[in-house]
């Protein structure tokens, strides 16, 4: 007689060799080091590390090299890390006026101050596989400018401010310290300090699909690429025993800012409103998402109602870490047979007194 | 702050039950308000565990704010020690304290569980901590957050009511089989976990603290020992549990909770006890087959 | 200034030290009116209050949790030495307050309702009340209601303010709302949540 009740441990331990074993591949390719990951998956690493909510590319690169190349896994291990680090402070604001700048785009001006630059992108380039690096490939140097960029670029939605044309976004009384979602939860209605940071988390994908969803009509508001920019930015933190700010690092940001048309109410005039994206690294298509989904959640302030998907916060924001969707969906995994069984006695009971019910009724007729 | 000193048996590289100081201070102070106000839920700064979210993260949080050297923790799933995830986080425990553990009920101090209760009363010197995936009992009724915090603010709990009223109507009983909402202390609709309703009535008035932790939704709640715990029913349709027609195959009781399990390619089955340690005792105590 | 400021001790070891205390006070709202030992785990500290009030304080507390002390202690070096082991701030404000220490026969014990009581949406944003009286013994006796509470059991503290049992029982109507009180007299506490009901017990 099979009765599975012992035995879980030695199985459990099996599976821990099993998965090092596939994540190692054929033995006669060369092992994958984490410092190639780090400097040739860099998009990866920056999707890791948002998702993550961590800014290391060596811990992202170990993450991805751990999990076999899977973002989902290999953000989970930079979060459940992110616990065990103590917190010494948080940072000032970073100031991304003064970004040094590799790449900003606006789709709404022709030109403007400090220019349209293009940097590295696969924007313009034809998804043709380029068969040379299978083989390894020596690219030619990239032709640099004459002139350097500014060292401080005006960001397009400020210029476009001065006019009154724009929303101004403007601080809560008092200009409180944000909530830390890492430390307190998330309550609801959330204001926009929660909101930003949970889409700054969320999944990518699942932000992409929702940012769509407004664009096709699931939310109606047709957002202009204000700007995009992308670069590093200086990290500054005032410890406490020192009293004054240090540099403590850079780090790459992507910063989005999407402007919308919003057509007035009774006491408003018709202005532009902005949604904001933010990411680690090189994520453009992670900030123009948030930024979008940011200004159709905004939706609740401007009296646009709730009716799409993309509009309806708890909706988003609870659903949209990847992390959390994981783990849910991925725990059906685990036994459910005690549930089950309850189940599978109702369905037999409801069942077996319908078949008297129908059994008792024929034999009235019958009588 | 003087450093953590290092404790015989822990991991060395993580703290004593993985969460930082203060990340326990935060779940110790969730868990006073907890139970001083039994059956409500109290929001919490969740952390990220090394087990995914659904894995059991909420009661995991709860474990490392509790545990301490005298402890003797139990883990189970479904019933059984030896199910995959209770096997993993017991050894997670083991790795970061260093302490003991047990597969025994009576031995336990601090029992986890996921989705039962065991069968073997527990005693007042024990804490059960329950895994919870969905803590609120109204989710499935009003999905939106802000809605069910004003439900229990204001005791409207009429739509539990007609909802249960709904199944009784269709399929003459109350079609939930498991998590079946409990009323704590007579004041706030409360899941139960998805423990089988099998499990509810233990619930009542147990001379263990019963704690409650769901990670994922970042809310833990309690109930206090002897507390009021009333499974919700109707006056024509008292509350009842399953109840099987056979005796467990491998120790004959009469009074656990079944599983069925199926042995051959036809679809025979036999019951046996979901109850791991509750039905080896009883087989070494020369009951059953 | 003033006289130098003395550390004193705070927890030897923080990490079990704290778990230990906080397994006390569990035990002790828990089950309301059963008196629990508070671990002498050697904190010292300015006498302004009992060591067994500062070790409770400098396990639970930390920069996250205000502190409402009377006037007098928060002038007093009491304030910097919680600053120092727990880094919890001094609040004056007793709406502010996550916990608060009423000390002696001379504490305001009207107090209770000034200090925060959560609002009915969250409940649990109150403060936690530390009230020191002389004996859990030779008072009249009280008897307990309530969750945690095996049918009945009485305590009998003594040297509290004569209005406390009447704030007590105000303070459980307000359920959910309210303060949770934890009673300590020398080395032992009992727990008054907020969902306990007292009486004064007919001889």
């Amino acid at each position: 007689m099979y009765v599975a009740v012992k035995g879980g441990e030695a199985a459990i331990g099996a599976t821990h060799g099993l998965i090092a074993q596939e994540r190692r591949g054929d033995a006669a390719t060369p092992e994958l080091q984490t410092r190639q990951i780090r400097e040739q998956m860099k998009l990866a690493i920056a999707r890791v590390m948002n998702e993550g909510s961590l800014y290391d590319e060596d811990l992202a690169a170990l993450a991805l090299k751990q999990s076999q190349g899977d973002s989902v896994e290999a953000a989970f291990l930079m979060r459940a890390y992110r616990t065990t680090l103590p917190r010494f402070g948080s940072s000032l604001p970073v100031d991304t006026a003064a970004m040094a700048i590799r790449r900003r785009i606006s789709a709404t001006f022709k030109d403007l101050p400090g220019g349209q630059v293009l940097g590295p992108t696969y924007d313009y380039t034809h998804r043709l596989f380029d068969f040379a690096l299978e083989e390894g490939s020596a690219h030619a140097p990239p032709q640099m400018a004459q002139e350097p960029l500014a060292a401080t670029m005006p960001r397009v939605p400020d210029i476009l401010g001065d006019e009154g044309l724009l929303e101004t976004e403007v601080a809560p009384a008092g200009d409180p310290a944000p909530v830390d979602i890492t430390r307190d939860p998330a309550e609801f209605p959330a204001d926009r300090d929660v909101r930003l940071q949970m889409l700054s988390r969320g999944d990518e994908g699942f932000l992409l699909g929702l940012a769509y969803s407004v664009q096709r009509g699931f939310g109606g508001n047709h957002p202009f690429a204000g700007e995009i920019r992308m670069g590093e930015v200086s990290v500054l933190y005032t410890p406490e025993e020192l009293g004054f700010e240090i540099d403590i690092g850079d780090i790459t940001l992507t910063e989005c800012q999407m402007i919308n048309q919003f057509t007035g109410s009774q006491e408003a005039p018709p202005q532009f409103t902005r949604g904001y994206g933010f990411a680690f690294g090189h994520s453009e298509r992670k900030a123009m998402s948030m930024a979008i989904v940011d200004r159709a959640l905004k939706g609740r302030d401007l009296g646009e109602g709730a009716n799409f998907p993309a509009q309806q916060e708890e909706f988003v924001l609870y659903h949209c870490d990847m992390i959390e969707a994981s783990g849910f969906v991925e725990h059906l995994k685990l036994p459910h047979y005690v549930d089950f069984q309850g189940e599978l006695e109702l369905v037999r009971k409801i069942r077996q007194e319908q078949a008297e019910r129908k059994q008792r009724a024929a034999a009235e007729q019958a009588s | 702050m003087t450093e953590a000193q290092t404790i015989s048996g822990a991991d060395p590289h993580y703290n004593y039950g993985y969460l930082d100081e203060q990340t326990k201070r935060m779940v110790r102070r969730a868990l006073l308000k907890a139970v001083a106000i039994p059956g409500y839920q109290v929001p919490f700064g969740s952390r990220e565990m090394p087990l995914a979210r659904g894995w059991g993260t909420g009661g995991i949080q709860i474990t490392a704010a509790l545990i301490g050297p005298s402890d003797c923790l139990k883990v189970i799933d479904q019933g059984a020690d030896d199910t995959t995830n209770a096997v993993s986080i017991r050894n997670f425990f083991a790795r970061v304290t260093g302490g003991r553990t047990t597969q025994k009920t009576a031995e336990a101090t601090i029992i986890q569980t996921r989705h039962r209760i065991p069968e073997k009363p527990l005693r007042a010197d024990q804490i059960l901590v329950y895994q919870v995936p969905q803590p609120e009992p109204l989710r499935k009724l009003e999905p939106s957050e802000v809605e069910t915090r004003n439900m229990h603010a204001w005791e409207e709990y009429g739509l539990m009511q007609v909802r249960l009223y709904e199944d009784i109507a269709r399929f003459g009983h109350v079609a939930t089989t498991y998590a079946y909402p409990v009323m704590v202390n007579e004041r706030y609709i409360a899941s139960p976990t998805p423990i089988p309703k099998f499990d509810n009535p233990k619930m009542d008035m147990m001379p263990a603290l019963q704690l409650f932790g769901a990670g994922r939704e970042k809310r833990v709640y309690a109930i206090p020992p002897f507390t009021r715990v009333r499974s919700l029913d109707f006056e024509d349709h008292p509350f009842t549990v399953q109840s099987w027609d056979k005796p467990c195959e491998l120790c004959g009781s009469r009074l656990s909770y079944l599983d069925e399990v199926i042995v051959d390619d036809h679809g025979a089955r036999i019951f046996v006890c979901s109850d791991t340690d509750y039905c080896e005792e009883r087989r070494q105590d020369g009951e059953g087959a | 200034m003033n006289a130098p400021f003395l550390p004193g001790r705070g927890l030897q070891d923080p990490v079990l030290g704290s778990q230990s205390i906080f397994r006390a006070m569990l035990e002790a709202l828990s089950r309301p009116g059963i008196p629990v030992q508070v671990p002498a785990l050697g904190v010292e500290g300015p006498d302004a209050l009992p060591p067994e009030v500062l070790t409770l304080l400098v396990s639970i507390c930390d920069h996250d949790t205000p502190v409402w002390l009377e006037q007098a202690m928060r002038a007093s070096p009491l304030a910097r030495w919680l600053a120092f082991h727990c880094s919890a701030p001094t609040t004056a404000d007793p709406l502010q307050a996550s916990f608060a220490v009423l000390h002696g026969p001379s504490a305001p014990s009207a107090m209770l309702d000034q200090f925060a009581l959560g609002d009915v949406c969250y409940p649990e944003r109150s403060t936690t009340v530390i009230f020191t009286c002389d004996d859990l013994t030779s008072g009249a006796p009280i008897a307990l209601t309530g969750p945690g509470v095996d049918s009945r059991v009485a305590i009998r503290p003594s040297g509290l303010p004569g209005d406390f049992l009447a704030l007590a029982q105000a303070n459980h109507e307000m359920f959910p709302r309210g303060v949770d009180i934890l009673l300590v007299a020398g080395a032992e506490m009992v727990g008054l949540p907020r969902s306990t009901k007292l009486e004064l017990e007919a001889h």
